[in-house]
């Protein structure tokens, strides 16, 4: 059992370790937001090749958006167990998260392999760079955040939801609703402004 | 947590969760079905994302509540954005129009004396 002293250690260090994430994700706002200026300037720079407009097969996109939302929310009910010390709930509901996560993944790669196989890669034109650069910095953290929640899990599993590891927790779901945050001007900028 | 606070933190999530599907597909389908043009368009989808964006940070990230610092810091950011995001649209937006190919050839035939 934890001494009243090092619970209190606990609790202090969670609230500063989540300060520190806090920063994080707002420089990371920063760096997807130069990503979001560039796309806007360069946009119109198609040099003769497709707009977005030709490329883009808008319902798909929405289906990809419909998923990454539904995962924000199971990570959500997922935080929501861990709160309850529902040890089996909380990993059946990251489980959901991961699945969907996963899904949202494979529909983007899906989506770019069909742009490069047609010759539509970032080298044709600086619309397509920007666009590459952007979209597939946010699959990126995606991919990074399914490695992370696979870990957390395992932990989870192994170690039980201890009240170190209810704060890793805690983290990574922020980290999941921000990613979710930035999908939405994605979605959006990129492919309903088109 | 005592069952009071999980109902109302789940109807909190249930909420959030019904608003941002309602939102998306709104928005989806004012671009679908050609509800809106032009600059209209352009500010009702904005305006969408960013509704969208709050009920995001309020039901999901809670910022409405707890400590007064991730509102500041995320205060701080937003301003920092904003400073980027339309500076570089205006900057490029007046380099674009003032070095048009146009007048990039008159410049080049008058000042630099190459003809096109």
């Amino acid at each position: 059992m934890e001494t009243i002293a090092e619970k209190q250690l606990t609790d202090r260090h969670s609230e500063n370790a989540e300060f520190g994430f806090w920063i994080y994700l707002m420089t990371d706002l920063v760096t997807f937001s130069v990503l979001f200026a560039t796309y806007a300037v360069l946009k119109n720079n198609t040099f003769g090749g497709p707009s977005g407009r030709e490329l883009f097969n808008l319902p798909f996109v929405l289906g990809e958006t419909l998923i990454l939302l539904t995962s924000s929310f199971t990570s959500g009910l997922a935080m929501l167990s861990v709160r309850q010390n529902k040890k089996n709930q909380s990993l059946a509901w990251f489980g959901t998260t991961f699945l969907l996560g996963t899904a949202f993944l494979v529909m983007e790669s899906t989506e770019f392999r069909h742009l490069l196989s047609e010759g539509n890669g970032p080298q044709r034109n600086a619309f397509l760079s920007s666009f590459f650069a952007l979209v597939g910095t946010h699959g990126l953290h995606i991919a990074i955040g399914l490695l992370w929640m696979c870990v957390s899990m395992a932990m989870v599993q192994v170690r039980g939801l201890t009240e170190a590891i209810k704060s890793k927790l805690h983290r990574l779901s922020l980290f999941w609703h921000f990613l979710d945050i930035v999908w939405i001007f994605i979605f959006t900028i990129v492919y309903l402004l088109k | 947590m005592n069952s009071q606070e999980y109902k109302i933190q789940f109807q909190t999530y249930v909420g959030g969760f019904i608003l941002s599907m309602f939102l998306t597909i709104v928005a989806f389908s004012l671009v679908l079905e050609n509800l809106l043009s032009g600059n209209s368009l352009i500010v009702a989808l904005l305006m969408f994302a960013v509704a969208q964006a709050w009920v995001q940070m309020v039901f999901f990230l809670h910022m409405g509540s707890g400590a007064q610092w991730k509102r500041f810091i995320f205060a701080s950011t937003f301003g920092l954005i904003l400073i980027v995001v339309i500076g570089s649209l205006w900057i490029m937006a007046h380099l674009n129009y003032n070095m048009s190919p146009d007048q990039m050839n008159t410049y080049m035939e008058k000042s630099e004396g190459m003809a096109k």
